[in-house]
């Protein structure tokens, strides 16, 4: 009697924990459905703010660059003084230096675009594979839910609570004619 | 590599060998109760019959089996320390920067930091972990943490500067695949299970030597099995020890393969770390032991934690290295 009463309450526990994780993997289905519009949403103010602090820079190295290209221009039409011209050839003369070669040494400031460029890219390909996942995670959770509510014996729960249980979940894919689109496209540089 | 078939056999070795780890657990501990009470039984009766007995008497609720309570006791004792301190245990002797709420990161850190928080969204973990850099230049990288929302990774500088951005991925994969599949609770269990073990067989031991007068016969037979347990349990538990862990690494690596669809990465990052192993001789490295059962690597050959090399590549489904 008591043994009895005791293997019905496990049955009933056991019942009631394919239940809650029946629900619990649906939840989860939902939330990573919703995750991707949070991935595209930041995508897109990323993108609107990475661009607008690019330019910004960029163009501010851009002056600075022809800024100093005129200064070192002004400064070479101006004739170098006296002394030093003649120090020079006399350098040039005891052929210490050969003669054909003209040096110019020039330094630059360094610019920082560079590795703006490369942050750039990381940002971009960081919330690209964000995203890409995101939309994986979610294929990935409705996986889980199939194949938990498919299988022996939840699917016995789960035909008794149609309404509570039972979704028809889309895992998330390109269309066909996108698909096709995608397939053709190579990387050109014309 | 099918990561789905791969992670499902290796389930099912754990969890063989887990069973058999409680159950030598429950048969020290009945051990125990019998020679507490072994005044009680008839004095011809031997070793088995009296566990059974003891076992029944148990079962009917007539006895309380202290002895038991008391290892299962100590085990949830030692367990709850290692969930309030075993992350600083993990990183203890190192010197190392947690990136989550560091300003100004240079651009390698950047890059680890995203790649975590790409593969939390691919491996659906719900926390972001703690993300360690520690300053070492030997190639390695641990998790751990006793549930996801207290989980950390670890990386050392050695890695981030040798490996390109795929292999870090497929690293940090491997280390959140641990995370998702509990292995460091795992593993940590079963090490404080085999020292609760291991000090009760102790104890029994020494009280069955201040026992020298009784002579019934369970009591002679249970002191044979004492002396033997003695000797073959360290050895059991190591060897089974050592099996789930290895077990488990392959489900680690077959994890990293999910969630970053890229086998290749893994294959070229393992191939490099034990490549710098072999070039390098990293002597200070193994000074922190509490660590070895969560690294990606492990550069031992006998008792390693992981299985070798080329069992790891052709479990990823590459070829081996000739």
């Amino acid at each position: 009697m008591w043994i009895a009463l005791g293997i019905s309450v496990l049955v009933i526990v056991y019942l009631v924990s394919l239940y809650n994780g029946v629900i619990a993997l649906k939840e989860a289905v939902y939330t990573d459905e919703k995750a991707i519009g949070i991935q595209l949403d930041e995508r897109n103010k990323l993108f609107d703010s990475l661009i607008a602090t690019v330019k910004k820079f960029m163009d501010h190295e851009k002056g600075v660059f022809e800024e100093i290209v005129k200064l070192r221009s002004q400064n070479k039409s101006g004739s170098v003084d006296k002394a030093t011209e003649e120090k020079l050839s006399a350098i040039v003369a005891s052929g210490q230096l050969s003669s054909g070669i003209n040096m110019t040494m020039e330094a630059y400031p360094e610019l920082k675009s560079g590795t703006n460029m490369l942050q750039l890219q990381e940002s971009i390909e960081n919330i690209e594979r964000k995203l890409a996942n995101a939309k994986k995670a979610f294929n990935a959770s409705i996986e889980d839910y199939n194949s938990k509510v498919e299988s022996v014996p939840t699917i016995f729960i789960v035909n008794q609570f149609q309404k509570q249980l039972k979704f028809d979940f889309e895992r998330w894919a390109l269309s066909e004619a996108k698909i096709e689109q995608a397939e053709e496209r190579t990387v050109s540089f014309d | 590599m099918n990561y789905r078939k791969v992670k499902q056999a290796n389930i099912k070795k754990t969890n063989i060998v887990m069973g058999l780890y409680v159950l030598i657990f429950l048969s020290i501990g009945l051990l125990g109760e019998t020679i507490w009470r072994v005044a009680l039984l008839p004095p011809d009766m031997n070793l088995i019959d009296g566990m059974s007995l003891i076992l029944n008497e148990i079962l009917e609720g007539k006895i309380i089996p202290y002895f038991t309570l008391i290892m299962v006791a100590a085990s949830l004792g030692i367990i709850a320390m290692t969930i309030k301190f075993g992350n600083k245990l993990m990183l203890s002797g190192t010197t190392n920067i947690k990136l989550n709420d560091k300003e100004n990161l240079t651009q390698d850190e950047r890059q680890v930091l995203n790649i975590v928080e790409e593969l939390k969204i691919s491996s659906r973990l719900r926390f972001m972990p703690d993300v360690y850099i520690i300053e070492e230049s030997y190639m390695n990288a641990f998790a751990s943490g006793w549930k996801e929302d207290n989980s950390m990774l670890a990386i050392t500088r050695g890695l981030l500067d040798k490996l390109n951005r795929a292999e870090v991925e497929a690293v940090m994969a491997h280390e959140i695949a641990h995370i998702k599949n509990a292995d460091i609770r795992l593993t940590l269990v079963v090490g404080i299970l085999t020292n609760v073990m291991l000090m009760a067989v102790d104890m029994l031991f020494y009280s069955v030597l201040g026992r020298g007068g009784d002579n019934s016969k369970a009591m002679q037979q249970a002191r044979i099995v004492i002396f033997i347990l003695r000797f073959i349990l360290p050895l059991l538990t190591i060897v089974l020890h050592l099996y789930i862990s290895r077990k488990r690494e392959f489900m680690a690596d077959a994890g990293s393969v999910e969630f970053t669809g890229d086998k290749d990465s893994m294959i070229s990052a393992l191939q490099k770390i034990s490549g710098d192993y072999e070039a390098n001789d990293y002597k200070n490295e193994r000074e922190n032991n509490s660590r070895q059962y969560a690294e990606i690597f492990s550069p031992k050959k006998l008792f390693s934690t992981h299985p070798s090399l080329e069992e790891r590549i052709a479990s990823l489904g590459g070829m081996p290295r000739s």
